[in-house]
């Protein structure tokens, strides 16, 4: 039997972080610059303070009911069925979520690297190694995410440093993009980008106290938001604002364009390695965290029968979008714009119903 | 047993699947481009001109298109492949029937337009199109050619052997000491020709056949013949000193105020890259010298070194070469206040004086102010007539957009201003502040006795 096992802050940041960031690398990036022109590095700070601020009404939750996740407080405040149902939508999404940006990791790398496999091939590796760590189970998940953080960290920042040649500060101009009020409204909107603070209520039983989960959700938030606004200012002082919203992945465009004398070119391998392995981690903690969700409503003490089967229904997800355009205007987009109505909404409607309801959790020392 | 079993499986499936094996391809396999060119077609709406060096192992006699034996020509027609095609990718296409290796574009070096193309906006549309193709990389240099694309890529060969692909890239990055050219990549292109706020301009190349070598002087009443070779020109090289108060018409000619294929060069490589093709969006309208190119990056602040020589103020009859850098990035403001944008232009240059022909002592405190001023007045005539070039050419050559978006605070303000069509009207006044550092190995010049 699976066992979720607990573990510590820096692991539970890592998972988050690389959840979060990895998606930078696709298209999001140049869809930031369609919407806001030049002012994307800033607006994802809008987005991050808006989920921090999302965050801060899950954190209030997860402290009023101490040592249960989100699928055992649903089941407290709003009954078994409707807690159920409510639990069952999140994991849906989170399926959802899980297979897009699978896809658009697929697309993205039948683009760059890989134009004569065939997308099936990628997905079924991808899957396979997604499985092969579902198995594994949350905690080395977690610590797996530990160890790689460092590694993406460097590598992301290693390609920034090499394309500061590249870089010219006019090209940030002018700064307000295309204007201040669609900036805020975007940024608003898109705080769904930080929408996998939320699996932080999902694993609220691995994590050791509310305080812990705390300082979690808003450092993620915030390491996140750091690295994301940095993306987007370097990859917005290499492309004017008239390219960088055509391109299918600008960081890697970005990484391309090293050009530091003889030797140092031809850098998009780094970026390759950030890429595998960021969308690797993402697509994991989704899928996981989709199993964990399932199998608590459905009352399935081990999860090992689930993950097969699971496994399934994502690739089946996968194959929903046509190409690369309907990936990148239709699906990853709306849940870049919306998906923060379920990861986000859920938790505020619950907290003010189990206030109402007077329902609270039995209160631990420390 | 049963865990076995499937961790088993999994390991053979993945030493089947993941090795690649089946359909792996080595370097061997692949025949990597070092130049396309692009002309009009003939008999379809391309002419592509492919450039596919042969490599050999190294040290087995010559490298790639490194010449000097007697199947140079042969070798030379095998590697350039001309086609009439719909699209590069038809071109491939038909090109891997004949060609038994995979065409490859991940190092190609240059993508060379020709002159006719260019200005005919064709150009820009394909290259552009490019975009699309994941081989091409941002880093290509794109250069406009004089006379067809065909010709210039049959005459590129390797100076004293070596590989063609080195021989592209050490002289775009030569040029980073002689401002001669301008760093024009398909990244840029892409960048500029979109932009509102620069336009591009490409490194201009030619065939030079040293015709322009004259051998007496009688024939400085230029020679017709060897100036039309190629394509017409539009634009009349730089008249002798004009604009720089010296009223010689005299022998002199402004180094480097010269197009490509017009230098008078004898012998050495047979293709040179000099001046810059300026673009309107994706048009060529017009060329910039040589020196002009050295203008223009002045004056956006990427002058690493580079050589001048201007007449000795004291004795007109003689010139004094100098070489120059820049320290401090240009100061330019603009003023958008007013009907005409204002733009003000600082430059802080500093040189060495590398001889004296004159045997003037410029090192004298007060005669080298004489000689600092005599060369800041040639750089800001300089930049004048670029820039008045531009605006007839009705181009924004000194990238001021750049500096002009900062007033604005967002994009549809910027774009509704239209500054493409401002700059045409606008002033520019340039304050040029040059410094002599070092006068060479003496410390004074005492005249012959």
């Amino acid at each position: 039997m699976l066992k979720e096992g607990r573990f510590g802050y820096k692991e539970a940041i890592s998972l988050i972080v690389i959840s979060i960031t990895s998606k930078v690398f696709f298209t999001s990036a140049s869809f930031v610059s369609r919407l806001v022109g030049t002012a994307g590095w800033y607006m994802t700070l809008v987005s991050a303070a808006v989920a921090a601020l999302f965050f801060a009404f899950l954190y209030l939750l997860l402290k009023r009911f101490p040592g249960k996740n989100i699928m055992e407080i649903n089941d407290i405040v709003l009954g078994k069925f409707a807690g159920s149902l409510l639990s069952l939508v999140l994991c849906a999404f989170l399926m959802i979520i899980a297979s897009i940006d699978m896809r658009e990791f697929t697309e993205v790398l039948k683009v760059f690297v890989l134009p004569e496999s065939p997308p099936s091939f990628i997905m079924v590796i991808f899957i396979i190694s997604v499985i092969s760590l579902a198995f594994a189970g949350l905690e080395t998940l977690v610590r797996y995410s530990k160890f790689l953080v460092y590694l993406l960290g460097a590598g992301c920042i290693f390609v920034i440093l090499l394309s500061i040649p590249d870089f010219r500060v006019y090209r940030l101009f002018p700064l307000l993009g295309n204007g201040l009020g669609k900036t805020i409204i975007n940024g608003a909107l898109r705080c769904s980008f930080y929408g996998e603070a939320a699996l932080v209520g999902i694993m609220a039983a691995s994590l050791q106290g509310t305080n812990e989960i705390k300082r979690i959700g808003f450092y993620s938030i915030f390491i996140s938001g750091l690295m994301t606004s940095l993306c987007l200012l370097s990859f917005g002082m290499v492309f004017p604002y008239s390219t960088a919203q055509e391109l299918v992945s600008p960081m890697f465009a970005m990484a391309a364009n090293v050009h530091l004398g003889g030797f140092l070119q031809h850098m998009e391998p780094i970026f390759v390695f950030l890429w595998n392995f960021g969308s690797f981690i993402e697509v994991s903690a989704l899928f996981y965290s989709a199993i964990m969700i399932y199998c608590h409503v459905f009352r399935i003490s081990d999860k090992r029968p689930v993950i097969l089967p699971m496994g399934t229904l994502l690739f089946c997800l996968n194959l929903f979008p046509k190409g690369i355009q309907d990936v990148f205007s239709a699906y990853v987009q709306t849940m870049r714009t919306w998906g923060w109505v379920i990861y986000f909404l859920p938790p505020v409607i619950v907290l003010i119903i189990a206030v109402i309801r007077k329902k609270k959790g039995a209160q631990r020392n420390g | 047993m049963g865990k076995k079993l499937v961790v088993t499986a999994l390991v053979i499936l993945m030493a089947v699947s993941l090795t690649g094996c089946f359909d792996a391809r080595e370097i061997g396999d692949y025949a990597y481009i070092s130049m396309v060119g692009i002309d009009e077609g003939v008999t379809n709406e391309l002419r592509l001109t492919f450039h596919i060096p042969e490599f050999q192992v190294s040290g087995s006699g010559s490298d790639s298109g490194g010449g000097g034996n007697s199947n140079e020509k042969e070798k030379a027609e095998k590697e350039v492949i001309t086609l009439d095609a719909p699209s590069l990718l038809s071109g491939v296409s038909i090109l891997n029937n004949s060609v038994p290796k995979i065409l490859n574009f991940m190092h190609m070096k240059a993508i060379i337009i020709s002159e006719k193309m260019a200005k005919s906006g064709k150009a820009g549309k394909v290259v552009t199109g490019l975009m699309k193709y994941r081989q091409v990389r941002g880093t290509t240099n794109i250069i406009v050619c004089r006379g067809t694309a065909e010709e210039f890529i049959k005459a590129f060969h390797p100076y004293q052997g070596g590989l063609i692909t080195d021989s592209i890239e050490e002289l775009v990055t030569r040029a980073e000491y002689t401002g001669f050219i301008t760093n024009s990549t398909f990244m840029d292109m892409y960048d500029r020709i979109k932009s509102a706020t620069s336009q591009f301009l490409a490194i201009y190349g030619s065939v030079n056949d040293g015709k322009n070598l004259k051998e007496s002087r009688s024939g400085e009443e230029s020679d017709p013949e060897s100036r039309e070779s190629g394509e017409p020109e539009e634009e009349k090289p730089v008249s002798q000193n004009e604009g720089y108060g010296s009223g010689d018409k005299g022998r002199f000619r402004i180094p480097g105020d010269y197009l490509a294929g017009e230098t008078p060069v004898k012998g050495g490589p047979d293709i040179e890259l000099f001046g810059s093709a300026v673009f309107d969006g994706d048009k060529m309208v017009g060329t910039l010298t040589g020196f002009e190119t050295q203008m223009v990056r002045i004056a956006i602040g990427r002058l690493n070194r580079a050589a001048f020589t201007i007449q000795d103020p004291l004795s007109p009859d003689l010139y004094i070469p100098i070489e120059v850098k820049e320290f401090g990035t240009p100061k330019v403001s603009i003023d958008l206040s007013g009907q005409r944008p204002m733009i003000n232009m600082e430059l802080k240059l500093e040189g060495d004086i590398t001889s004296i022909p004159s045997r003037i002592e410029y090192e004298d405190e007060e005669k080298n102010r004489i000689f600092e001023q005599a060369f800041e007045e040639f750089i800001k005539t300089g930049l004048e007539r670029t820039f008045k070039k531009g605006q007839e050419l009705k181009t924004d050559v000194f990238d001021l957009g750049q500096v002009a978006i900062k007033q604005f605070l967002t994009i549809p303000e910027w774009e509704k201003y239209k500054w493409k069509e401002k700059v045409l009207d606008a002033e520019l006044n340039v304050k040029v502040d040059f410094i002599v550092r070092r006068t060479g190995k003496t410390t004074s010049n005492k005249p012959a006795k």
